[in-house]
């Protein structure tokens, strides 16, 4: 019911809108929250629990409680009693099978009961364990309180904003208010961020608002919400003036509509103009003051209970059909539709708990307080504990019925001391056992009652017992606005766009988009070894090595030797770590007396620049590496016809004579300044061309061009794999795992173990004098069958090896891999057994490459 | 020592019937980009490592939501848009600098973020 | 993990910037064991107090430096460039 206009009413009854419920439209004047609005039209019941499904009313008015959450315009979850009543917003209810005056799902708070006790999920709905869909099926709908659209997409836009603050105050009460206003006077830049609840004016400083810190985390952070932006701040200073949170008493009936809080009830009294109730009874210290507060508003006084002086031990409220209708105090009843309590008030200190502070039991106050703040975090006003009356309620108050002491959970007393006698006693343990403060108050309402019963019922002291951890955040977030606007970083080469207009199929490697192939990798194929193909290989990583110490810097890097490689003149080599594992490969390519060029794979090429400067570091060479692995782009010519095309496009002399197979040297090609390396990835006669990446597209277009009367194809990355295998050319990371070393994997022709040292030296040793536990090597099926990668090798029935690669080989005619084999079976012809699609493939060892195994192609 | 001295693009010549043409990375995510997000990838500093897009962006409000390095301590490398940047101020005005390889990336991130301010 | 990383060149900068390399340990002057080359490889001392440490900021200078970090609280006491002289 409406009162006449109170002094400090926030709705302007100049202004009326409406908003539906449940479908039927809603009366409201601006500023007016869904929740006074819909008390003034009468309702009373907002929400049913989690649990029992018991009708629930407005209980604080302030956003801790779980009574008032609905449904507005799809959004799940929202505090009715926050949300300001928006023209033609779209309310529903929650939870409910049926409506919030007759919840069909109420059935499980009349007989449910046994079945549900805490824990249950532990030891009912187990048997018969085929029944088990079913349970689940009923549990998940029966389950959690709001509802989400599975199909739903990113349907609110969320983003993140990055700000700074010399002095960030948390909560806009007057406290907060005062600590921002002397900061601003000194000259700080302040920022003041409160959830709406005070009423902050026009200010001096930034005020965000309504807007909650999540949390505070390492380094000052504080992410604050928003709305719809997350404000990630980092302060130097940070004020929590988080204030206090009125507790709730524990007795049997305390969850009936029509107990409230006292500030609950003050403030649909001052704020909305709204009667709470017609006849009330107080249970609190100081009830008198309350009771003015309730006289003014036009309800009737029943009784006021002092609990301060005269400690009743016995609370009974009782109802008709959820509504409180009467309340029985040490055997005398009261009728009354309204119940005002106040347990006291609790310091909001979880903020200052994630920042560091230590939480005591102030055991004169009967509270909870924070102390020793960290460095660069202070607390002002009432949430320091210093101020505020002293209430010492009961832990419980005796009489039958149940007594709730987490209303989100529908926790009753009965669940906690189950859960004590079950071996739950400390309260860490307890809270997961019983849920206890994990719903949505997050234990604003229900974890100082809930220590104070603990206490009461193990005979320990609150002190002793000590609280849970306070852990963000600190109020509901959505996930959306965590996720923020979802960009994931993907490196393009700059030949991209060519591709996509080729339709090419594309796929990841690592975070660069690579082409998988343009439609037919066979064709592809074809083309490399009959004709010429041309591959954008930009992806590789590309560091130069320069200084007097680049090669001693090298030798001590690889196994290799490098300081017999004449300049002009590239080899290939495998980087290994301290335990003599394959880290990653590439070329090496000598430039000059002390300028080395060096390729790495795709994915590695971070890692590597790393390592090297990791090295560096410790090593001190006299050396400087620049990455320049996407400054340039590369692409691959290869194919018989390659000498002829590169040849069209650059005065180089690119015959046989003069640019031998691993010579490296630099041209004009297509007017373009380049590297060019004759090296053999894909067996053919081949010219990898390094340039300038703005050249790209430029470079791509005149080889399509020129290339096209002498059949060139572009060529993927599955044509490429086609081609490697048909030379047994390895991939790191593909046909070696963190495992491999260079012995066991064929290259122990590259280790030089006479060099002084080099990373990967003693553990090579040792791995030398061993001998191999399992060998790499090439196979080829009996009748074409091709093994998944993984698939396994079998020997004796027993699973002896992997298949690491595996491909059809059209220029071969058969299928054929490389797999990982117990050392004895490391021979030519050796027999195999592959395990394809479950059944057993019979397969030959080959020790040579496939195709060209003499080299004679690629070196032509 | 950055990519130009290894292979100095300034070398590209138009010879023998051939006109090599640059290709700035972020011509075509930039094309209808509103008039705070510019495409310099072609004038990149000559001090700079090579093979850099060039962005300049317009407003203090808009770097803040690619970046959380601090705006008053420019010019410095960092993180912006999940990538290695290096930003120089004037003004109202942020030139960014970052590799080449993600210049598609880089324009959708902020695009979008300057879409969120309108 | 949130807390501010101070780079010797770039100053105080989000550690994420950064990439985080293990506790600084001892490579074997010479030709070592099994059993120290095994200790070198796999074995750490991981102290739950301050740790010497390597860190690259690798969003940033690209530098390689070293810290010392309370590894209970997150508490950086130095950072510093390596003096490579010092022996890894």
């Amino acid at each position: 019911m409406r009162l006449p206009p109170q002094p400090q009413e926030r709705v302007n009854r100049e202004r009326s809108l409406a908003f539906l419920f449940e479908g039927e439209p809603v009366q409201a004047f601006e500023g007016d929250t869904i929740a006074s609005a819909l008390f003034a039209s009468g309702r009373r019941i907002f929400s049913r629990s989690f649990k029992y499904h018991r009708p629930r009313g407005l209980l604080c008015c302030s956003g801790h409680c779980p009574n008032c959450l609905v449904e507005v315009d799809g959004v799940p979850t929202v505090r009715a009693c926050m949300e300001p009543a928006r023209q033609g917003a779209q309310v529903k209810a929650q939870n409910v099978l049926g409506s919030l005056d007759r919840d069909l799902m109420s059935v499980v708070d009349k007989i449910g009961g046994p079945f549900l006790p805490v824990g249950f999920y532990y030891r009912t709905m187990m048997r018969p364990r085929r029944a088990w869909p079913l349970y689940e099926r009923f549990l998940r709908s029966a389950a959690g309180l709001g509802r989400i659209d599975k199909h739903g997409k990113r349907t609110h836009r969320f983003d993140t904003e990055h700000r700074r603050a010399e002095v960030l105050v948390i909560g806009g009460g007057s406290s907060g208010l005062a600590a921002a206003h002397e900061a601003a006077d000194a000259g700080r830049q302040v920022v003041l961020v409160d959830d709406g609840l005070a009423e902050v004016g026009p200010a001096p400083f930034e005020v965000l608002s309504p807007a909650r810190a999540i949390g505070i985390y390492e380094g000052g952070l504080v992410p604050v919400d928003a709305g719809n932006v997350l404000y990630r701040f980092r302060a130097e200073r940070i004020v929590v003036a988080t204030g206090t949170i009125e507790q709730p008493l524990l007795f049997p009936g305390n969850d009936l509509v029509g107990v409230m809080l006292s500030g609950g009830a003050r403030r649909l009294i001052d704020r909305w103009s709204l009667r709470p109730g017609e006849r009330a009874v107080v249970l609190a210290a100081g009830g008198e003051a309350i009771a003015v507060d309730l006289r003014r508003a036009g309800t009737e006084i029943g009784r006021v209970f002092e609990i301060g002086d005269q400690a009743p031990k016995e609370i009974v409220a009782r109802g008709r059909k959820g509504r409180l209708s009467s309340v029985a105090v040490d055997g005398e009843k009261v009728e009354c539709d309204l119940l005002v309590m106040s347990g006291g008030r609790q310091p909001a200190y979880s903020l200052l708990a994630q920042a560091g502070a230590r939480i005591e039991y102030d055991p004169a106050r009967g509270i909870f307080v924070p102390r020793a703040l960290p460095a660069g975090v202070e607390a002002a006003g009432s949430v320091t504990g210093e101020r505020g009356p002293v209430v010492h309620p009961a832990p419980a108050y005796s009489g039958k019925g149940k007594c709730f002491v987490c209303i989100c959970e529908d926790v009753t007393r009965k669940d906690v001391q189950r859960a004590l006698a079950e071996g739950f006693d400390s309260i860490e343990l307890a809270k997961r056992y019983t849920a206890v403060t994990m719903g949505p108050c997050q234990g604003r309402l229900c974890h100082l009652p809930s220590i104070r019963l603990f206490a009461g019922e193990t005979g320990r002291g609150l002190g002793a017992l000590g609280t849970t951890t306070a852990r963000p955040p600190w109020a509901p977030v959505s996930l959306g606005l965590l996720a923020g606007r979802g960009h994931e970083p993907a490196r393009r080469t700059s030949i991209h766009h060519r591709h996509e207009e080729l339709g090419a199929r594309m796929m990841w490697t690592g975070d660069w988009r690579r082409v998988h192939s343009y439609g037919d990798p066979a064709a592809e194929v074809r083309a490399v070894h009959e004709a010429v193909g041309v591959i954008d290989v930009s992806t590789l990583g590309k560091l130069l090595v320069r200084g007097p110490d680049a090669v001693a810097f090298l030798e001590r890097l690889y196994p290799n030797r490098f300081a017999d490689l004449r300049v002009g003149r590239v080899r290939y080599g495998v980087l290994g770590t301290d335990a003599g594992r394959i880290m990653d490969d590439g070329t090496i390519g000598r430039l000059a007396e002390e300028e080395l060029y060096v390729t790495t794979t795709s994915t590695g090429a971070e890692v590597v620049f790393e390592w090297f400067q990791w090295w560096n570091a410790v090593w001190g060479f006299d050396v400087e590496v620049a990455n320049l692995t996407g400054a340039l782009a590369a692409v691959n010519v290869a194919g018989p016809r390659a000498r002829e095309l590169v040849g069209q496009l650059t005065s180089l002399d690119c015959s046989a004579e003069a640019f031998k197979y691993l010579d490296a040297k630099r041209a004009q090609v297509g007017g373009v300044p380049c590297l060019a390396l004759r090296i053999g990835f894909v067996g053919e006669l081949g010219y990898e061309l390094h340039f300038p990446s703005s050249y790209g597209e430029y470079l791509w277009d005149t080889l399509l061009e020129r290339g096209a009367d002498l059949g060139i194809r572009p060529f993927g990355l599955e044509a490429q794999r086609i081609l490697r295998l048909e030379k047994q050319h390895i991939i790191v990371g593909q046909d070696t795992d963190s495992e491999s070393n260079t012995l066991d994997a064929n290259m122990a022709w590259m280790v030089k173990l006479d060099k002084d040292d080099f990373v990967g030296k003693w553990a090579l040793e040792h791995m030398h004098e061993r001998g191999a536990r399992e060998r790499l090597v090439g196979f080829e099926m009996e009748n074409g069958a091709v093994p998944a990668e993984g698939g396994q090798i079998v020997v004796d029935g027993r699973p002896a090896g992997r298949v690491t690669s595996a491909r059809h080989s059209e220029a071969l005619g058969k299928a054929i891999g490389l797999a990982w084999v117990p050392p004895e079976l490391a021979e030519e012809g050796a027999r195999i057994q592959i395990r394809v699609d479950g059944r057993l493939e019979q397969a030959s060892v080959r020790l040579r490459p496939f195709y060209d195994p003499e080299g004679e192609r690629v070196r032509s | 020592m950055n990519g130009f001295e290894f292979i100095d693009p300034g070398l590209a010549r138009a010879e023998n019937g051939f006109e090599p043409v640059q290709r700035s990375p972020l011509e075509r995510a930039l094309r209808d980009a509103p008039p705070e997000v510019r495409d310099l990838s072609l004038q990149v500093p000559e001090d700079f490592d090579r093979g850099l897009a060039g962005l300049q962006v317009t407003g203090e409000r808009l770097l803040r939501r690619l970046t959380d390095l601090d705006l008053d301590a420019l010019p410095a490398t960092g993180m912006v848009a999940h990538v290695r940047a290096t930003v120089l101020r004037d003004g109202d005005e942020f030139r960014i600098y970052f590799p080449q390889e993600y210049a598609d990336h880089v324009a959708e991130v902020v695009l979008d973020a300057a879409a969120g301010l309108q | 993990m949130s807390f501010l990383l101070q780079c010797p060149r770039c100053g105080p900068r989000d550690v994420n910037e950064f990439v985080y390399a293990g506790e600084v340990s001892l490579r074997p002057k010479r030709s070592p064991t099994l059993e120290e080359l095994t200790a070198y490889v796999y074995l750490r001392r991981n102290v739950a107090g301050i740790q010497r440490e390597w860190w690259f900021h690798r969003f940033g200078c690209e530098l390689w430096f070293q810290a010392e970090r309370d590894t209970r609280t997150n508490e950086v006491l130095t950072t510093e460039l390596v003096d490579s002289n010092r022996q890894l």
